[in-house]
């Protein structure tokens, strides 16, 4: 026991002598930092992926308009909540999880709606889902960068919850993929958008749950 | 303002000074951290070489996410969270290492190894093969392929600290095995 207790005094001055200075930035200011470089990089795939012909028009339909700030709703919420979650003691709070949770039900619901109130017909339809598997590789190639990035930044940090936190960054991550193919794809019908663009980012996040247990071990 | 209330104010000013350079300041934290970590966990176990166990694993926790610490947040959340991560940490890994062990020891029994004339080399390497792993490497790499301690650390993508722990801990394992056998 003593002995024990002579090497626990050996580690804490061994510590001290070599402790180096520094201190993260808040969770806030890093969120907003990598949510603004992640925005950078999604529009410049966009715009090197060619977008759609009538992006300028689409601005005029506000079902395309709720949908995007659903989005970015989603991918502002989930990425503040997975780096609030890579500080100890945050876990605590569950408006960590609760408010993108919240975001990914607006989306679920706004998507519902349109989907009762859509009235495209079923050979368009058959066929956007069928060939739409593209939109779901635009958003992995949109999100690429941003998740080395969000999961490069969040490694830094020491999250309790690994699972949430990889999942949180992931949610993000493809949210704003999604966002990005919004301005890519033409394929206007709620059954594409939720089987192609919506799907896949919910699928991305427990792929992300995974990683996060993996890569986030400290 | 209460005596616990003191406390936080004190220990969240000493990891702001470490935060920004101050090593006396960072000496005096980890210290007074070590009684209170004791105290947490001396109240779940009743080992003491446990108990000294969980501290210095609490210890190296702290002093590898000290940075994540933000001056204006009350400092026990913070803490206690990495305290009760690394408890809970401990409880996994014994209880893995609980029924490893007992799987090994039931293997060991029938094995030619524990017959008379065994060698004490297979004895010694037996005793290694029962060690954690993550011991059982800084062992080998120490011991065997002869590296520094940083060049083990490097290997094994830990800090030199946390290696010499476990290093450290793996040749108190060692002689505990040998004195049990030991007529």
């Amino acid at each position: 026991m003593k002995a024990d207790k002579v090497r626990t005094q050996q580690l804490i001055e061994e510590f001290a002598s070599s402790a180096r200075p520094g201190r993260l930035l808040p969770p806030f200011i890093r969120s907003i930092a990598w949510l603004g470089s992640a925005l950078f990089f999604v529009v410049a795939g966009v715009v090197m992926m060619g977008l759609r012909a009538d992006f300028l028009e689409s601005f005029h339909d506000p079902h395309f308009l709720i949908e995007c700030i659903i989005t970015l709703g989603t991918a502002v919420l989930s990425a503040a909540g997975a780096f609030a979650l890579s500080v100890p003691g945050n876990e605590r709070n569950r408006w960590t999880r609760i408010l993108p949770g919240v975001a990914v039900s607006a989306w679920i619901a706004f998507l519902g709606f349109q989907l009762l109130h859509s009235h495209a017909d079923s050979d368009s339809v058959v066929h956007s889902i069928r060939h739409g598997y593209s939109c779901f590789i635009d958003i992995v190639i949109l999100g690429m960068v941003p998740g080395i990035f969000v999961f490069a930044m969040l490694r830094r940090g020491a999250s309790i919850q690994t699972g949430w936190s990889g999942a949180l960054a992931m949610l993000s991550v493809a949210a704003l993929g999604a966002l990005g193919v919004n301005f890519i794809c033409t394929a206007a019908n709620v059954p594409h958008v939720l089987l192609w663009h919506f799907l896949p980012v919910i699928l991305v996040a427990f792929i992300g749950r995974a990683l996060g247990k993996w890569l986030l071990k400290w | 303002m209460t005596a616990n209330h003191q406390q936080e104010a004190r220990l969240s000013e000493l990891i702001r000074k470490s935060q920004d350079g101050d090593n006396d300041a960072y000496l005096a934290l980890l210290k007074e951290l070590s009684v209170v970590i004791r105290s947490y966990v001396g109240r779940r176990i009743g080992d003491t070489s446990a108990v000294e166990e969980v501290v210095q694993e609490v210890l190296i926790a702290i002093h590898s996410v000290r940075h994540t610490y933000h001056p204006e947040k009350p400092f026990f959340p913070w803490f206690y969270a990495i305290v009760r991560h690394r408890y809970i940490d401990y409880l996994r890994k014994w209880g893995r290492i609980y029924r490893t062990e007992i799987s090994d020891s039931a293997f060991i029994d029938q094995s030619p190894a524990q017959e008379p004339g065994n060698s004490s080399r297979q004895r010694a390497e037996e005793a290694i093969a029962g060690l954690p792993m993550r011991q059982r490497q800084a062992l080998e790499l120490l011991k065997l392929e002869g590296l520094s301690v940083r060049e083990a650390a490097e290997q094994l993508n830990t800090s030199e600290g946390a290696l010499k722990v476990m290093a450290h801990r793996a040749y108190k394992t060692l002689r505990k095995a040998y004195r049990k056998e030991e007529p």
